[in-house]
């Protein structure tokens, strides 16, 4: 069973806006105990970019696309998709495709990543094998229509273009243990972060398949050496945190500010950073 | 004097004493042959010492021994008296035959003296008689050469008739000079005439035969020998003997292109079958035939061709190509720089220009031929005929340079001898490339196939992995061996352009060391480090394969390179590839590889866990009665892996804290549950307790961070300590993804203690192994809704039943 609030106004209250539990409710278990109709493992919940009505749940292996009224007034599933596979791999996390007005869905299987168009319902791509173990988490480069980032069990965080799923363009291998997010600095796409069960944030540079800040493109040809030496020193890692005593398992960047971050661990500790001064200055200039 | 008599007599006497040896101890008054008997003391001596009877018997024998010694000295001096008579004698007689011999030798000089006498009167008698007859010969003389003088145009004609060329011009050469020197004279001068016409038919003939093609070399010489004497001009005739001796080496060359392109077709076509070549061969041999008969010996090698090895084609070129520029080339010499101080330097220095542009061209296209055969050579594997074939090339060629200054032929053959090792040499390193390809592809399938049946056998195990270990690292390396003792065929000292310094920096240095050894370790390392990219690799062959390369560096390069160097006779070592560069890189793929193994091993055991995790319902689960039996299958995975690791590698250094006192302390901390600041917090958990996982994280800041996946040394405990941490680093975080009843909980508690008990035996640091699998049961604690552990003895009492 699945519940979602919402804030009202000054923000005393906290509004119920509606409950998805299938076509028949059942009644209340222990959390995380199997909801009928929702099978026993609810992985990843994710609203819509730019619709506040339509949410995707992954479950087991089915995908279910909800159309969610306010108020609670209804709750249905619009699509449906369920992956064929050997044995009972689950989908992971998800992911809305920024772009094309959030028509399609990507979200992690096994060691792949599978895309579904939500207009029809169907395989739009996938990026098969994508790691050699389990992808934990992908993301959409905001600026780049077709870059993808992923991250799994292989220690590897591997840069995709989902036109040409053959080889990724770019893979790190910083980390010494699973990673389990990666996350694209929503403004800035050079700046990525990934986090690891291996107690570490990673914040890299990646300059090479990020999307060009306007006006670079002009005068690209004729300074291009110096681009080089003003960017591909620093490309890689800009800087580690080890604040953490326990693995990491969730990074985002602050929505209201491009130069802050959260990570959280396994012990509960919450830690907010910065990037640092001198390379926010540097994307300035 | 005396005293010198005494002493050498005393000398004397001391030599006979020190041979006689024992006659020195009795050498006392007493003893009666001795110089210093005394015969009163001896007398007194025998009086004393004997009895009566003694003394008479000792009287009797001396007196028989006086009587014998008197005798002796009577014969002695009768056998001298006789002796002197007889020299006296022969000395009479003697003087009387001296005295009849004077007599004779005397008569003899007397007839001397006559007989010299008549001799000298005879010859006196004879001078006048010898003055006429010599005069008389002379005119004869005379008259025979104006004989000759009179036919010399006739002879002339005759000899062009019979083609006796040599012996016309000889007449004419010999008669030239008087004929010119009389011509004056009216009968000379028509004689003159007559000569200059017949002469010039000669010459006429002579230029006719050397425009005939089918002219032997020496024949030509011949000619041209002769025209050079009738007076010809000699650029023109160069040119000429030039031209034709080109044509007649270029038919030799187009020969041998022949044989060369039949070789390499043979090579090619060997497979298809012989009857066809044989059909072309004798096609090709008829169509010779009618031609000149001088083409005899190609003709025969191109029927030959079939069977002509390389060697038997070096000779047959010697024998045709390089036999006949030689003759071309020395008679050259001897015709037209026979004097080049008399016949003016420049006309000379002309003639020997042509001369080396000419052979230089026909010697460049000579090499081609050749090189078109030793290309066509196939790599047999021992190369003795062919270095022999180049070395006779070679030292032909070098021949010529010799005879002919200012060029250098050598060098082309050097060349060509360089190209033919290279080629060697790659196919060499293309042939060892193949065989490890080869090798490991057997090792492969070794390993896959009959591992199922000796798996549970440890000692197999053992020897099998170590069997093929050793025959992987012994074949590379006899092959690398047999290889340069292959190559070395080039720089046996026997062939002269082994000897050169140039020859063998080039060969040694780049070609067999850099090009073939050096070359094919790098792709050793190369080719192994690529199974650490291949998906379908077996963990077993990665675990050879970094040991192989282990072995390659610790020991095997550095004997084979030292080998090959020695071999090679390599001293100067800068430019080289040193050794460390090599056995670095060895180093660094053996440790990928084994990095490799152990991500390959633990992910594999990570799976295992994994899945078991997810796929248990640990909220609806029953009492633990049992240890889980993927835990049991796990401890049998990694005992197989411990066993192939123990197979190659060495045991490697462990911390104290394994040792069996150590582990039982522990076991009594957690039986008290004392000590809430100790090392291992999950055993100071009592069920009412179970919030403090701030115990745990205050533990954590102390104990340092565990790397996951670090890179492990080259030891069967490191090895099998990055297995088991990344197996229990997966069992922790997939519990974490779970929530848990109490039963579940305490299941997960059994299966970490049995982890415990038994995996203590193959890490190097038990702390972390117990970090690992104290954080595993807090994490399920934490995602329990019911957290109750079980009692220590309990969990203990299950882990012992199974």
């Amino acid at each position: 069973m699945l519940s979602f609030f919402c804030k009202r106004g000054s923000g005393e209250q906290v509004e119920k806006v509606c409950s998805l539990d299938g076509a028949s409710a059942g009644d209340p278990q222990a959390p995380g105990s199997p909801v009928p109709g929702l099978g026993s493992q609810m992985w990843s919940v994710v609203w819509a970019p730019e619709d506040d009505a339509r949410l995707v749940t992954l479950v087991d292996n089915h995908l279910y696309y909800w159309d969610v009224q306010a108020a609670g007034k209804s709750a249905k599933v619009v699509g449906e998709v369920t992956v064929e596979g050997r044995g009972s791999v689950s989908l992971g996390s998800g992911r809305w495709y920024p772009h094309q007005q959030g028509s399609q869905i990507a979200a992690t299987h096994g060691s792949s990543v599978r895309a579904w168009d939500l207009r029809s319902m169907k395989s739009s791509w996938c990026v098969e094998g994508a790691h050699m173990q389990l992808v934990r988490d992908l993301d959409f480069n905001p600026n780049m229509q077709y870059y993808l980032a992923t991250c799994g069990d292989d220690c590897k965080t591997k840069f995709w273009d989902i036109r040409n799923t053959e080889q990724p363009l770019k893979e790190l291998s910083d980390h010494s243990h699973w990673v389990w997010s990666v996350r694209y600095n929503a403004s800035y796409d050079q700046l990525v972060l990934t986090c690891s069960s291996d107690q570490r944030v990673i914040l890299s540079n990646l300059p090479s398949i990020a999307s060009q800040p306007f006006g670079t493109m002009v005068d690209q040809e004729e300074s291009k050496e110096e681009k080089e030496k003003a960017e591909g020193a620093e490309e890689g890692v800009i800087q580690t945190y080890d604040d953490h005593e326990d693995s990491v398992y969730a990074v985002e960047w602050s929505a209201a500010d491009f130069w802050t971050f959260a990570s959280l661990s396994y012990d509960g500790r919450l830690v907010i950073n910065k990037v640092p001064r001198s390379v926010k200055y540097k994307q300035f200039m | 004097m005396a005293s010198t008599d005494s002493k050498n007599e005393r000398r004397r006497r001391t030599e006979l004493l020190q041979f006689y040896g024992a006659g020195g101890k009795e050498d006392t008054p007493y003893d009666i042959n001795s110089k210093h008997f005394n015969h009163d003391m001896y007398v007194q001596k025998t009086i004393k010492e004997s009895s009566l009877k003694q003394l008479l018997e000792h009287e009797s024998s001396l007196v028989s021994e006086i009587q014998s010694l008197d005798s002796d000295c009577q014969t002695l001096v009768y056998d001298h008296y006789d002796k002197f008579i007889a020299a006296a004698d022969i000395v009479r007689k003697m003087k009387e035959g001296s005295v009849k011999m004077e007599a004779q030798i005397s008569r003899l000089q007397e007839n001397m003296a006559r007989i010299i006498a008549s001799s000298t009167s005879v010859t006196s008698a004879l001078q006048e008689r010898r003055g006429h007859l010599s005069r008389l010969l002379g005119v004869h003389g005379t008259l025979r050469k104006l004989e000759f003088l009179f036919h010399l145009p006739q002879k002339i004609d005759e000899c062009i008739a019979e083609k006796n060329f040599a012996e016309g011009v000889a007449s004419y050469v010999e008669t030239a000079e008087v004929v010119h020197r009389y011509c004056h004279l009216s009968s000379f001068s028509a004689i003159h005439e007559d000569c200059e016409a017949a002469v010039g038919r000669l010459n006429q003939a002579l230029k006719e035969q050397l425009a005939l093609k089918e002219v032997s070399a020496r024949h030509l010489t011949e000619c041209v020998d002769l025209l050079l004497q009738l007076g010809e001009p000699a650029e023109g005739l160069c040119d000429d003997f030039l031209a034709h001796a080109r044509t007649k080496l270029e038919n030799d060359l187009s020969n041998l292109t022949k044989l060369a392109e039949t070789a390499g077709g043979l090579g090619s076509e060997e497979e298809e079958g012989t009857e066809q070549g044989a059909s072309e061969e004798t096609s090709k041999a008829e169509e010779t035939k009618e031609g000149l008969g001088r083409e005899e010996i190609g003709d025969d090698s191109i029927r030959d061709g079939a069977n002509l090895d390389i060697l038997e084609f070096v000779d047959v070129c010697h024998e045709t190509f390089v036999g006949n520029l030689w003759l071309v080339i020395s008679s050259y010499k001897e015709m037209f720089l026979r004097s080049p101080e008399e016949g003016g330097s420049g006309s000379s220095n002309v003639a020997m220009e042509k001369l080396r542009v000419f052979v230089a061209d026909l010697v460049e296209q000579y090499v081609a031929v050749v090189g078109v055969r030793v290309a066509s050579e196939p790599d047999v594997g021992h190369y003795g005929q062919l270095t022999t074939a180049l070395d006779k090339f070679h030292r032909r060629l070098h021949a010529i340079t010799q005879l002919l200054p200012n060029t250098d032929f050598g060098n082309v053959a050097l060349s060509l001898v360089l190209e033919a090792g290279s080629a060697r040499c790659q196919s060499s390193l293309a042939m060892l490339k193949s065989g490890l390809a080869s090798s490991l592809g057997d090792i492969r399938h070794a390993l896959v196939a009959p591992r199922h049946p000796t798996q549970d056998g440890t000692e197999s195990t053992h020897r099998q992995l170590n069997e093929h270990l050793t025959r992987l690292v012994a074949s590379t390396a006899a092959s690398i061996k047999d290889k340069v003792t292959a190559l070395q065929a080039f720089t046996q000292p026997k062939h002269t352009f082994a000897v050169k310094a140039e020859f063998r920096r080039k060969f040694c240095r780049d070609l067999v060391r850099e090009g073939v050894v050096v070359a094919f370790f790098l792709h050793i390392t190369d080719t192994l480090l690529q199974f650490c990219h291949k998906k379908d690799k077996d963990p077993v062959l990665l675990l050879v394969l970094s040991r192989m390369c282990l072995d390659l560096h610790t020991s095997t390069v550095h004997y084979l390179l030292s080998h090959c160097d020695e071999q090679l006779q390599l001293e100067e070592k800068t430019g080289l590839t040193p050794l460390h560069s090599i056995t670095d890189g060895m180093r660094e793929a053996g440790q990928k590889l084994l990095n490799h193994y152990v991500h390959t091993q633990g992910s594999s055991i990570s799976q295992m866990l994994r899945r078991s995790v997810e796929l248990k319902d640990w909220l609806g689960c029953g009492e633990p009665r049992s240890v889980r039996r993927v835990m049991r299958t796990v401890l049998e995975e990694i005992s197989t892996m411990d066993t192939q690791v123990g197979a190659l590698y060495e045991e490697g250094n462990r911390r104290d804290r394994s040792s069996d006192s150590s582990r039982r302390t522990f076991h009594s901390v957690s039986a008290s549950r004392g000590g809430g600041g100790g090392r291992s917090g999950w055993s100071t958990y009592t069920p009412s307790q179970l919030d403090n996982s701030l115990v745990a994280n205050l533990n954590k800041l102390w104990s340092e961070r565990i790397e996951i996946f670090a890179p492990v040394e080259f030891t069967r405990v490191s090895i099998l300590t990055g297995i088991v941490k990344i197996s229990l680093k997966t069992l922790l975080e997939s519990v974490r993804l779970r929530t848990f009843s109490r039963f579940g909980l305490q299941q997960v508690q059994v299966d970490a203690h049995y982890l415990r008990t038994y995996l203590w035996s193959y890490v190097a640091d038990e702390h972390v192994l117990n970090v690992l699998l104290d954080e595993v049961v807090t994490s399920a604690s934490v995602r329990c809704c019911d957290p109750e552990l079980m009692e220590q003895r309990v969990v203990e009492f299950i882990c012992e039943q199974n």
